[in-house]
């Protein structure tokens, strides 16, 4: 058990990147539907009004404390609170107070960008509160006719989103931690910011051999990633990470495979593809959860592109924020 | 256990740890091929038993991307391998072998912290500037002969060390803490060494009296050893190791062995190391809970607090480097 005063923070970067991040499926919430969500290290509620749209509000009203998310109702198209019955607008603005004349001023309540995209809640994060300066794509698996619907796994890990996404540029490490054959060999196709894009030719073993293929990995930010692999069986994860607070993370990822050749998810080889590629998650989650990150690693030849990985990740942070968690880093880590 | 911190009403504690031998482990907590993560000193540390039965212990992180090889890390004979790239650490700590580049960089190695382990225990030497061992262990092995093997356990406790090591001269806390009545009672301060002579009648939680005489002595700031002798003969360990400033790990451990060939029941042995473990939970329970006054007010018939204090202090101090001390028996190569 480590010492409690450990509370120093562990990254010399902030907690918190720009981005779009998952925060629900589409079908967890239906029209009427209000949830508790904590993101951020904040309390947030998103609910579905009665004509489908779509609202993450901060949680607590301005009233008298209330959580919106735990028996707050939707009413049309707002959302009352269980306290007091004040109703709050999709935007956030207080539309009806039942038993006041009037609505006082400066009674809204801080609104989201949120936006649905391939059955996925996204919301958008800036710790300048700037609107989204990007959109994240429909992508061309997700709800197709030939391909499966997702195959969802989710776990809540400790660690960054960065450390996370790190591994995607960390070629070395896919042989020792998870036995691949033969190590990927990726190169950056693009990093222009907020895309990253790779591909890597890889060997799955198989019992009927080792087959070749590619992995294409193209992230929009640290938030949304989509891997296609080709080869064996023809599958789409997207990976989403989403900041809880300033020790987790919470991960979801959603597997499609294509049917041509009558691949499925739920049996054969679309199966134990999927089965292996969790069983990977599940090999860096020990690495992940108790690292360290160096900001000079000692790096040699045959490890990845990290240098230019690392710079890509600046881009999500505006200066002062990278600069105030610069020095708390430092603070707590005297060299 | 986790007390409430006690330094707002008791006098500021040092921040920084003490010199000497630590115990890490007993030596049947680690088998060939295990590798633990520890963490001693307010450092993250992995602990390891090589293919030839060396225990080493490493700074935790790999100096490549950070892992800690504490967990995942795999042994490969005498070496420990980082479960995130593979790059592989010798006995010294030195990178010998990346599976995947065509050489080590030089700068490529890991702390290496002096190691010993003699008596069934796991010894590593703390040093804050960084020098190897001042001096040996003692070799118990001599009067280890017909005893039984360790009776061994290990508690967190929320306090600083220095609570700890008063207890070999607090002649006056055996009626009120232990119900033991300390007939001749008297304490020596040689170098690393601290020893306490004391004789006088127990009070068994069964009944009865035992008469007791017995030497405990302090090797160093942290690890004491008791010889006793009463209805049996006991070996005693108390060994304190600093987690980080406020918590550390007590061990405790007794040997015992049968006088004369008297047959004595395994029922009656553990009667016995319940006795002696209950006394030791009667001083810890005092520890957890009480706060340190840097000038208490003493009283004839208190024992040799200052002096007590006095030997522990030198512990802090830079090492008196005009005097050859002992070579290190360290079986680790390289210093920290």
């Amino acid at each position: 058990m480590s010492a409690s005063s450990d509370k120093a923070p562990r990254y010399p970067f902030p907690r918190y990147p720009r981005g779009w991040f998952q925060v629900a499926y589409s079908d967890e919430v239906e029209p009427g539907k209000v949830m508790p969500l904590k993101y951020f290290g904040k309390d947030l509620v998103l609910f579905r009004t009665e004509t489908g749209v779509l609202t993450v509000l901060d949680a607590f009203c301005p009233h008298l404390g209330a959580h919106l998310g735990y028996g707050g109702k939707v009413a049309g198209e707002g959302v009352v609170c269980p306290f007091h019955a004040w109703k709050f607008g999709a935007t956030g603005e207080c539309l009806e107070v039942p038993y006041a004349k009037r609505i006082p001023p400066r009674s809204n309540i801080p609104c989201w960008p949120v936006e649905e995209k391939n059955g996925l809640v996204m919301l958008w994060h800036d710790i300048d509160k700037a609107p989204p300066s990007w959109h994240i794509p429909d992508i061309p698996e997700a709800n197709q006719e030939e391909w499966t619907p997702y195959w969802r796994r989710r776990w809540q890990l400790r660690t960054h989103n960065q450390e996370m996404a790190e591994n995607a540029v960390d070629t070395a490490h896919f042989k020792y931690v998870h036995g691949m054959k033969i190590k990927p060999e990726p190169h950056v196709v693009e990093a222009d910011s907020p895309r990253l894009r790779m591909v890597t030719r890889t060997i799955m073993e198989t019992p009927s051999g080792d087959v070749g293929g590619e992995l294409a990995v193209d992230c929009l930010g640290f938030g949304f990633s989509t891997s296609r692999f080709t080869g064996l069986v023809r599958t789409t994860v997207i990976a989403s990470v989403t900041p809880i607070d300033d020790e987790m993370v919470d991960v979801r990822f959603s597997f499609a495979v294509h049917k041509e050749h009558g691949a499925d998810i739920a049996k054969g080889i679309g199966k134990a593809f999927i089965a292996e590629v969790a069983r990977q998650l599940e090999q860096d989650k020990p690495i992940w959860e108790n690292k360290v990150y160096l900001e000079r690693p000692l790096l040699c030849e045959g490890d990845g592109p990290i240098g230019a990985f690392r710079r890509w990740c600046k881009t999500f942070y505006p200066d002062w924020y990278a600069e105030e968690a610069q020095k708390a880093y430092a603070a707590a880590h005297p060299a | 256990m986790n007390a409430p911190t006690r330094d707002t009403n008791g006098d500021a504690a040092p921040t920084t740890y003490p010199r000497g031998w630590f115990v890490i482990q007993f030596s049947d907590e680690l088998a060939v091929g295990d590798v633990k993560p520890i963490r001693y000193f307010g450092k993250d540390l992995v602990l390891f038993r090589g293919e030839n039965g060396v225990a080493r212990v490493f700074d935790a992180f790999c100096p490549h991307l950070g892992a800690h090889l504490g967990y995942g890390g795999k042994v490969a004979g005498d070496a420990l391998v980082c479960p995130f790239h593979a790059w592989k650490f010798g006995g010294d700590g030195k990178c010998i072998e990346i599976p995947y580049a065509k050489r080590v960089p030089v700068q490529a190695k890991v702390a290496c912290w002096h190691v010993d382990e003699r008596d069934g225990m796991i010894f590593l030497w703390n040093d804050a500037d960084g020098l190897g061992p001042e001096w040996a262990l003692p070799d118990l092995s001599a009067i280890m002969g017909g005893f039984s093997p360790w009776n061994h356990s290990v508690l967190e406790i929320a306090t600083h060390p220095r609570e700890i090591i008063e207890n070999i001269v607090d002649t006056a806390h055996f009626m009120p803490v232990h119900g033991t009545d300390a007939k001749s009672f008297r304490n020596t301060f040689e170098g690393h060494v601290a020893t306490q002579y004391n004789e006088g009648v127990a009070y068994p939680l069964g009944g009865g009296e035992d008469r007791y005489s017995l030497t405990a002595t302090y090797y160093g700031p942290a690890y004491m050893v008791t010889h006793m002798t009463g209805v049996m003969e006991s070996l005693l360990i108390n060994a304190h190791t600093p987690i980080g400033p406020k918590q550390l790990h007590l061990r405790f451990a007794v040997a015992l062995k049968q006088k004369g060939d008297r047959p004595v029941s395994q029922k009656i042995v553990d009667r016995y190391i319940e006795n002696l473990r209950s006394g030791y939970l009667q001083d810890v329970a005092i520890w957890e809970h009480k706060v340190f006054r840097e000038r208490p007010l003493l009283c004839d018939g208190d024992g040799e607090i200052p002096n007590a204090r006095r030997w522990y202090r030198k512990f802090y101090e830079p090492r008196d480097t005009t005097t050859q001390s002992p070579g290190p028996t360290a079986t680790a190569g390289a210093a920290q």
